[in-house]
């Protein structure tokens, strides 16, 4: 073997079987992109269950040559592309997640107190007018749709909706939407404070009546026959979640509840995080509509935070029992932060008032909320 | 007016990003030809049915021209433009077009491309007469022989044109229809929660207003003498009462398990109901 031949040989090998030639600064910056989330991650705690899996799919998938999420040459999905494929595409993960929210969900508050719907459907008001306020930068009405719903802050809720409407916004949307929940303690206060005088920040509400067993049992099963009735596009999630509360309030079936609140939970965000990771190739992120839909996430979520607040206020024009407007920000889905928020806020008012269990209302019915916004907007687009 | 005012700063903003052409598969079919497209307002193909009256429709083609200055905005536009080519069956006849679809609706219009640019125009939708399963509405254009769309002056037409509906209205429209939308499907949930609310509460305050005492239980057991006179000294001890109580009073301020303890030792031993 010759010299030449030699080099020619190894030339051959670096260039066609590895990828060091291929790294290109779009994937460079990816992945240090990925070392931030796994940073926040690990180093500032902030949504670790998520980040870490996301942040790690990123790293992953930015590496060139990797047999990861193409398709094999006989067609069959590589390793990450198969658990998008059976787990997003197939829409599996979302709702089996909101099977495990539902079976850790408590709707007595909400029992309790029904006219606090209401005010999970004020807080949707961010999501319909981003849908509008994204459009004349380029993006189509399906798009606009999959972007404005993460303003609801409800993660399995946007992957649902943007796997169906624009797949290839997923990522951005999905992250986003993590994003932006990991980050209501910073977000909601100043609107909060903004939206609301130190008296109406002082009211204090009746304590919740009791809720029964058999009232919880019939609340899933009303609640589902109804939204599925009215909305039935969204039957794959709020049937799920529906299921999984019954089952939680049930008590008949405590290995099926455990396994959906913590085992099967636990298996489907390793997979989703690492999915929706992936999807954040550098080829398909490095443009200008992530960018826009990480300003417009955040704006949108504000305004679902003002949305709420601003629905109290409404409502309070004609109720007798005022409400507490602080309780109208958790009118997103963000559960139970929202609501932790709320109770900080309303003791910095005054520290004998306690709106945790109050403010738990609207944050179950924003979850109702998205996810019937969802729906409206899937059957919009069919 | 106002409206157009509004909305003409985003339809500027829309041209900084103009969308993707729309995607657009083109079938021939016996009578008929189906242009299958994917407007903005769908995730899935919506079929536009083209039929020809009083003409031959020779071939139908998608038509793009990226300097063409269009009196509309190009984002109105559901599946693009398409070129259609027709021969008229006699000269000198009058022909007509017909475009139908599930996806148009009383806002529809057919937009009318001209190439000379000062006729582009637009014609409003109609409703379809008879069978409506290519869709209620229809888009309808009349041509005669000779007129500007006549290549050969022998009644071969070529028309430019484009089914139509104004983006900005469709967009805000379903922004209004959703949000209130929300606001039904929470409202009738919160009007059967409040509904099943009151049923609740009314069944607990039920079943609460039943037992005032409690039952004494039915098995009595025999009680020495001695034990008799021990529960007794003690009963009096504990119920004394400092100031003594009005008539009619007494037997509210004693407890459920004290009348029960009364009852008992008023029963003489050995003595079962």
């Amino acid at each position: 073997m010759t010299w030449d031949s030699l080099t020619e040989l190894i030339r051959s090998v670096v260039l066609t079987q590895t990828g060091i030639v291929h790294l290109t600064a779009g994937r460079l910056l990816m992945m240090a992109i990925a070392g931030l989330f796994i940073y926040l991650a690990v180093g500032r705690k902030f949504e670790p269950l998520l980040l870490l899996p996301i942040g790690f799919g990123i790293f992953l998938v930015n590496f060139p040559l990797t047999p990861l999420m193409g398709y094999g040459e006989n067609g069959a999905p590589e390793l990450i592309r198969a658990f998008y494929h059976y787990g997003v595409e197939w829409e599996i993960i979302p709702c089996v997640i909101f099977l495990g929210l539902g079976a850790m969900t408590d709707f007595g508050p909400l029992i309790a107190n029904p006219k606090t719907l209401i005010i999970g459907a004020g807080a949707q008001l961010g999501i319909f007018l981003l849908f509008v306020g994204v459009l004349p930068f380029g993006f189509t009405l399906s798009e606009a749709a999959s972007i404005s719903i993460i303003g609801g802050a409800d993660g399995p809720t946007t992957i649902y909706l943007t796997s169906k409407l624009a797949p290839h916004l997923l990522g951005a949307n999905a992250l986003a939407a993590y994003s932006y929940m990991a980050l209501v303690p910073l977000i909601q206060p100043p609107i909060m404070r903004l939206l609301t005088t130190p008296a109406q920040r002082r009211i204090k509400m009746r304590q919740m009546r009791q809720v029964s067993r058999k009232e919880k049992l019939l609340f899933a099963l009303i609640s589902a026959a109804l939204i599925m009735l009215l909305v039935p596009s969204v039957a794959p999630l709020m049937g799920m979640f529906m299921f999984g509360n019954f089952m939680r309030e049930s008590g008949v079936v405590g290995r099926l509840t455990d396994t959906a609140q913590n085992a099967l939970m636990n298996i489907v965000t390793i997979f989703l995080g690492l999915s929706v990771g992936a999807t954040m190739q550098a080829e398909t992120f490095l443009n200008f509509k992530p960018l826009f839909i990480f300003a417009f996430g955040l704006f949108n979520f504000a305004l679902c935070t003002a949305g709420g607040i601003l629905t109290v206020h409404v409502m309070n024009l004609f109720l007798k029992e005022k409400i507490n407007p602080l309780i109208g920000s958790a009118g997103v889905s963000a559960v139970p932060m929202s609501s932790r928020v709320s109770q900080l806020e309303g003791q910095k008012a005054d520290p004998s008032n306690h709106l945790l269990m109050h403010a738990m209302g609207p944050n179950l019915a924003g979850v109702i909320g998205t996810a019937t916004a969802a729906g409206l907007f899937l059957a919009a687009f069919k | 007016m106002t409206c157009s005012i509004l909305l003409a700063p985003l339809a500027f903003l829309s041209l900084l990003h103009p969308p993707a052409p729309a995607q657009v598969r083109i079938q021939p079919e016996p009578g008929r030809t189906v242009v299958y497209c994917l407007p903005e307002t769908r995730i899935s193909e919506a079929p536009i049915y083209i039929r020809a009256e009083q003409a031959d429709l020779l071939e139908v083609s998608t038509f793009s021209a990226p300097n063409v200055q269009l009196a509309i905005n190009q984002r109105d536009l559901s599946c693009g433009l398409l070129r259609l080519k027709l021969r008229l069956k006699e000269a000198g006849s009058e022909a007509r077009i017909n475009l139908t679809s599930q996806i148009f609706d009383s806002g529809s219009e057919l937009f009318l491309y001209h190439p000379a640019g000062q006729k582009q125009r637009l014609i409003k939708a109609t409703r379809a007469e008879g069978s409506t399963t290519e869709g209620e509405y229809r888009l309808s254009l009349a041509l005669r022989d000779g007129d500007d769309f006549d290549l050969d002056g022998e009644g071969l037409v070529e028309v430019v044109l484009g089914p139509r509906q104004v983006f900005w209205s469709q967009a805000l429209l379903t922004m209004m229809i959703r949000f209130i939308g929300v606001f039904l499907v929470l409202g009738v949930l919160m009007l059967a929660m409040m509904f099943s609310g009151v049923v609740f509460s009314r069944l607990a305050s039920d079943r609460q207003e039943k037992p005032a005492f409690p039952t004494p239980p039915e098995k009595t057991e025999v009680i020495q003498p001695a034990q008799l006179a021990a529960l007794a000294l003690a009963l009096y001890l504990e119920e004394r009462p400092h100031i003594s109580p009005a008539v009619g009073e007494t037997s509210r301020a004693f407890s459920a398990w004290a009348q029960a303890g009364r009852l008992q030792l008023m029963r003489k031993p050995g003595d079962r109901r």
